[in-house]
């Protein structure tokens, strides 16, 4: 006898009765929102470009002119002028964006890592696909993708990466979906990303040789137009135009309210322009010269100048592609309805001897990135001095959809749509510790507090340089020249104090 | 030859992938590190069935006397300079990669050339002969172990992607 046939007719009925009482009972266990129905209610759409640094805009002061369009799409929106992402590369900076917790708490502390199992399904298109609305999401970058499959269940429309390629020579995302990260690492060996051998011995070699043969049409086709070669990156090669006009078509047919979170790959390296960028800041312009650190490369001042030089004219290229969306958002009328944040999940170095991202310090440029939130219906120009956080994105988003924000939350909501400025004196934080480990205790690690115009950088467990503290003020030195710690005492001691205090806090969450 | 090359094939994945399980560990549980090596010794399986066929293929069409009539020597032989050169590939992979197809033309003659000359030398040497079989007896044993771990990977990799990680 099955199941239902058990059930008389009034077991059915008292279960019919008591199903509003089980849902509204899993609904304040679970902190959740009942679904929407108003159909007034805001549409999101987070905008990530990759690798872009606040230090290269000219809305932060920088004096090359590498994205007009953004600083005239700042002239209608709100401008967060010291808005660092919680994480120095990828991984821990996207994370933090999404799930509103510092790396310490999510622990998506490596290059293509995840969150923890807990965290797994506390992301913000859980929240807000709970509250009703379509969530999105694309990514050019593999990195993000493990996060993004880690959080698919929420996400009613994931596309592939292939989705908008012109060649995509990864084959973990198309073979093996449901295991995208783990397959991911063993195809990091096998495709030999990094500078070790790939793991196969004969394969690799004639692998390498179809892709040469398989890309060889597109690199000729598009060899006038970019001359540097093709925009890409993880052998994976796309045209940001061919991007920009793929996320048009989708906002244009997809359902409201949606939360629609885009993450392109450029202006992450290799820094291949379209040809009407490239020279475009060959100019007389020469950044401020910084000491060598002692963590740093060491790559000479003219190779770094150049490759900034590149990355600018990189940055110019993704404004035009930009400019495009923006106008595009005006004219379709999706600026009336949509909140639409521009970000970044990380910088870009190219002083004391560094170049990139993937670094144990946490200078400006590789921390501080761009903000800015096209709020529908303003048409003066916001300016946020106070320093707000990567983590502060989820609870901003949640309380413009009407949303609870959950406990789990570290960030605070910013002042977008006439809210008031959060308090000056908060503390914000930015770190690494890719080389510790992702269940234990972090080691080694990097650490930055910034409050008011202070910040005080912690570095541990590095080799020749533990326990070392920085601290820079960025009022007087905003390009971190002098460093502070050993000259203002009453300052060093009081910060020192605060990050010791909140690394207390996180040893005991570890501990637990 | 078959274990002769699936033995060559698989020290060279096994030394690299060992090579990154530490930084795995920093940040996948057991399982999932098991996976992350157990692709890798799938590629490996299918590349030393992929060089079996090729030379098996080729050992088919050339004239009986030039491979065929001692097929285990010359074979492994062809192999494992073929796999000398690619290991000069991979510590090169740099260079490698920016040489155009007419740039790596004439390597790829000296590498046809050098292996004429390993087949010739195996043919005019009954001594070099006996030593390659030698070798490729003594290396039955462990290549059948790592197909054998193979198998497993294989097992881990269809486990993970039909639901049961």
């Amino acid at each position: 006898m099955t199941m239902m046939a058990r059930l008389s007719r009034r077991s059915v009925l008292k279960l019919l009765l008591s199903l509003p009482f089980i849902d509204a009972a899993l609904v304040a266990a679970n902190q959740i929102d009942k679904p929407i129905s108003d159909p007034r209610v805001p549409n999101f759409l987070i905008i990530v470009f990759d690798a872009l640094s606040a230090a290269h805009l000219p809305l932060h002061g920088y004096p090359r002119s590498t994205m007009p369009h953004l600083s005239a799409f700042a002239d209608q929106a709100t401008v967060f002028h010291a808005h660092r992402s919680a994480g120095s590369f990828t991984t821990p900076g996207t994370a933090s964006m999404l799930t509103g917790a510092y790396p310490w708490s999510h622990r998506a502390l490596h290059i293509q890592g995840t969150v923890s199992q807990g965290f797994a399904d506390r992301s913000l298109f859980r929240l807000l696909q709970l509250r009703g609305y379509h969530t999105m999401a694309y990514t050019h970058n593999l990195v993000t993708s493990s996060l993004l499959y880690q959080f698919a269940d929420a996400i009613e429309q994931l596309s592939p990466i292939r989705e908008v390629a012109l060649a995509d020579l990864n084959l973990a995302e198309h073979v093996v979906p449901r295991d995208l990260t783990v397959a991911a690492h063993s195809e990091g060996v096998l495709t030999r990303r990094g500078d070790a051998p790939s793991s196969s011995l004969f394969l690799y070699h004639l692998t390498e040789l179809w892709n040469r043969f398989a890309l060889q049409e597109p690199h000729q086709r598009y060899t006038d137009d970019y001359p540097r070669g093709l925009p890409g990156g993880h052998n994976l090669f796309f045209l940001l135009e061919t991007a920009i006009d793929w996320t048009m078509q989708q906002l244009t047919s997809m359902p409201e309210p949606f939360a629609a979170y885009l993450h392109y790959l450029p202006p992450h390296d290799p820094y291949n322009p379209r040809r009407e960028f490239v020279g475009l800041f060959d100019d007389d312009w020469h950044p401020p010269r910084k000491p060598l650190h002692p963590l740093g490369d060491a790559h000479p001042r003219e190779f770094l100048d150049g490759l900034r030089r590149q990355y600018d004219e990189h940055i110019a290229y993704v404004d035009s592609e930009f400019g495009r969306l923006a106008e595009f958002l005006r004219s379709s009328g999706l600026s009336d309805t949509t909140y639409v944040f521009v970000t970044s999940d990380h910088g870009e170095l190219f002083e004391r001897g560094i170049w990139q991202h993937i670094t144990p310090v946490l200078y400006e440029p590789v921390i501080k990135v761009p903000l800015v939130v096209g709020v529908p219906g303003q048409r003066e120009r916001v300016d946020i001095r106070v320093p707000t956080s990567g983590v502060d994105l989820m609870p901003t988003i949640l309380q413009l959809a009407g949303a609870t924000q959950p406990a789990w939350c570290e960030g605070q909501v910013l002042p977008v749509s006439g809210n008031l400025e959060p308090p000056a004196d908060r503390d914000i934080f930015s770190m690494d510790a890719k080389s510790s480990s992702k269940d234990g205790p972090l080691h080694r690690r990097t650490v930055a507090l910034i409050k008011d115009n202070h910040k005080l950088v912690h570095f541990a467990g590095y080799d020749g340089y533990d326990d070392v503290y920085e601290m820079y003020d960025l009022e007087h030195d905003p390009e971190e020249m002098n460093d502070i710690y050993s000259s203002r005492v009453e300052t060093a001691s009081e910060l020192t104090g605060i990050l010791r205090a909140k690394w207390a806090e996180v040893a005991a969450q570890e501990a637990q | 030859m078959f274990l002769a090359g699936v033995f060559l094939i698989h020290v060279w994945a096994i030394v690299v992938v060992l090579n990154e399980v530490p930084a795995w560990w920093l940040q996948l549980d057991t399982w999932d590190v098991i996976g992350a090596v157990s692709y890798p010794l799938v590629v490996a399986l299918i590349e030393s069935i992929v060089v079996f066929g090729v030379v098996t293929g080729l050992a088919a069409a050339v004239p009986h006397s030039w491979l065929r009539s001692k097929f285990v020597a010359t074979t492994t032989g062809i192999v494992y300079l073929a796999a000398a050169w690619a290991a000069v590939g991979h510590f090169n992979d740099q260079l490698v990669q920016a040489m155009s197809i007419r740039q790596l033309a004439p390597w790829a003659g000296v590498f046809v050339v050098s292996q004429v000359a390993v087949v010739w030398a195996i043919h005019r040497s009954r001594r070099l002969e006996s030593v390659i079989e030698g070798v490729v007896y003594r290396l039955a044993v462990p290549a059948t172990l790592y197909v054998a771990v193979d198998i497993a990977a294989l097992a881990v990799v269809i486990a993970r992607n039909v639901g049961m990680s």
